[in-house]
């Protein structure tokens, strides 16, 4: 079954596994190109202040593509083409083809991209000072453990989406919305919660905020001399904010921020939780597949 | 017969879809050895019925045994082998890759038959099954399925949309590995006369239940077609189906004696005749 499998994908795994081995050797090339800049870090603005913008996108496209190819037609073209029903009707249990086709399209692409994300954290070694926190999105979900994870999420929607909904095109349109709104739950309304973040309450002044460059600030706020959060306007304010902010009621002001160097717990909580959610998103499949199917 | 011995055991079986039963309340046995004519008008449970006994749909209600056992889920039957009627093969493999697909997926493959049943049906082995004609591709598919080296094979619809020499050579391949094997086949059509030599069983289906079941010469036997004019009274015995044109009356009555009737010439029906009989008087039930 292994061999059917392979045959079945196999220009689908190798065309991915290429794309994913380019991607890995340009950011092996950016890490040494850029360190052998540095220190000079006014000459690695200058060359790579463009790229660094841009490959975010890249990279944060490239496991919702990877993972739709490979996992919505998985089923859905076999059912549309109708040679599920040979499948099924060899001396080979419903359960083994299912988890063969799965294993077979989905390793070597998981194994990959995982790769290419931890290869990612140390090439952006250099260039970190560029790019906001590393704990933001689209930047967590670029690099680490975290890129393999979506890359399995994005192809565990689309193949069993594809087996419920039994059409290529609707499993990948699937695909592309649901994981979307995963990565936006996830990274806005999940993230901020995986450890309690640190509280800095200090005295108001106007200017940025004093913070870690490499932090994450997930909430920030005014307060007044009890030291309770007020809601402050700044539409009324003319001339000075400070005195205007004063004229308020505004004391202190505080921030809730991770530090960066919860980098890699939040990458293993969030790989873990992304997880989880593919075992949920084969368990329907399975389900599908015992009751459903044909 | 005594139980177990079927080679296809139906008790009450039925099947419901989302737009209604597609096979109901259905109970027989198909002996084994002997070669099933599965006829049926569209939609009257054919198809249902394959895909229950190779395991790919489960029953509503009732129970189907094939070779004594019920379909679980650890595949099909190994010495059942199904052929559906779209005959589903991979169209970017080549015929070669194909047979490795069956040695891959069944331990029971017998790999040099497969092979020389192919090389009888003159298909390159290096050609890609998308490129091959419909009566190779069907030929390629049944060596898919006696590759299996089934002891029961079941053939949806085998000869639909093949061309009138390649319909030849495929039941002539057919029915010579059938006689050198002993197995026991079901054929599924809804042209009759494709079924009229080669089987001498019959299962009628109609509406999702059976018709008619039995030995082919048994039923024929059972049967008498009387042909006389309209204005005759009918005979004394279980009509099946009377037809009236304007001057002449054709009627199908059950018995096995001579009927006799004055003025009644009496035939033999042929399985056409037979089978037609039963189908218009299940759907004139149906209508009233």
């Amino acid at each position: 079954m292994t061999w059917l499998a392979w045959r079945q994908q196999r220009l689908q795994i190798l065309i991915s596994i290429g794309l994913v081995l380019l991607t890995t050797a340009a950011l092996v090339y950016l890490r040494f190109d850029a360190a052998s800049l540095l220190p000079n870090q006014a000459a690695v603005r200058e060359r790579y202040q463009g790229l660094v913008f841009n490959m975010p996108l890249f990279l944060l496209a490239l496991p919702v593509l990877l993972g739709m190819f490979a996992g919505a037609p998985l089923f859905a073209r076999e059912i549309e083409q109708g040679t599920l029903v040979f499948g099924l009707t060899q001396s080979i249990s419903r359960t083994r083809w299912w988890a063969t086709k799965l294993a077979v399209a989905g390793l070597p692409v998981a194994v990959a991209v995982t790769a290419l994300g931890l290869v990612g954290s140390w090439a952006l070694e250099p260039v970190n000072f560029l790019l906001s926190s590393r704990m933001s999105t689209p930047l967590f979900e670029i690099q680490g453990t975290t890129i393999g994870a979506y890359t399995v999420l994005a192809f565990a929607i689309g193949a069993t989406a594809g087996l419920l909904v039994r059409s290529t095109l609707a499993g990948m349109a699937i695909t592309l919305v649901t994981y979307l709104g995963v990565l936006v739950v996830v990274a806005d309304v999940l993230r901020p919660h995986y450890q309690a973040p640190l509280y800095v309450a200090e005295r108001f002044r106007p200017g940025p905020l004093n913070l870690p460059s490499d932090a994450w600030l997930v909430g920030h706020g005014y307060l007044d001399a009890a030291g309770n959060e007020i809601s402050v306007s700044r539409i009324n304010c003319q001339g000075d904010i400070a005195t205007c902010f004063a004229d308020q009621g505004v004391v202190q002001r505080f921030s809730q921020f991770h530090p960066g160097d919860r980098f890699w717990p939040f990458q293993l909580a969030e790989s873990g939780l992304v997880l989880l959610l593919v075992g949920g998103l084969l368990a329907l499949g399975a389900w599908a597949l015992r009751r459903r199917l044909s | 017969m005594t139980e177990g011995s079927a080679a296809l055991d139906a008790a009450g079986l039925g099947k419901r879809y989302r737009r209604g039963w597609g096979l109901r309340d259905c109970t027989f046995q198909l002996p084994p050895g002997r070669v099933t004519a599965l006829i049926g008008p569209n939609g009257a449970g054919k198809s249902t019925l394959m895909r229950l006994a190779s395991g790919l749909i489960r029953p509503t209600s009732g129970t189907i045994r094939v070779l004594g056992q019920k379909p679980g889920r650890k595949g099909t039957h190994r010495k059942l082998a199904f052929l559906a009627q779209d005959k589903p093969l991979y169209r970017s493999f080549t015929v070669q890759e194909m047979l490795r697909a069956g040695a891959e997926l069944n331990p029971g493959w017998d790999h040099d038959y497969a092979r020389r049943l192919v090389a009888e049906a003159d298909v390159p082995t290096n050609a890609r099954i998308g490129t091959l004609s419909g009566g190779q591709r069907t030929r390629v598919a049944l060596a898919m399925a006696l590759g299996r080296r089934p002891a029961l094979l079941l053939l949806d619809e085998p000869l639909a949309d093949l061309d009138p020499l390649a319909r030849k050579e495929v039941m002539q391949t057919l029915m010579a590995e059938v006689a050198d094997m002993g197995m026991t086949v079901v054929l599924s059509s809804h042209v009759i006369a494709d079924l009229e030599d080669v089987c001498d069983h019959l299962l009628l289906l109609a509406g999702g239940r059976v018709r008619l079941a039995g030995d082919i010469e048994d039923l024929l036997g059972e049967h008498r077609l009387m042909i006389g004019s309209r204005d005759l009274e009918l005979p004394p015995h279980t009509v099946v189906e009377a037809r009236t044109t304007e001057r002449q009356a054709t009627v199908l009555v059950r018995t096995t004696e001579r009927v006799d009737a004055n003025g009644w010439e009496e035939h033999k029906p042929t399985l056409e005749e037979l089978a037609l009989a039963h189908l218009r008087s299940a759907r004139k039930e149906v209508a009233a």
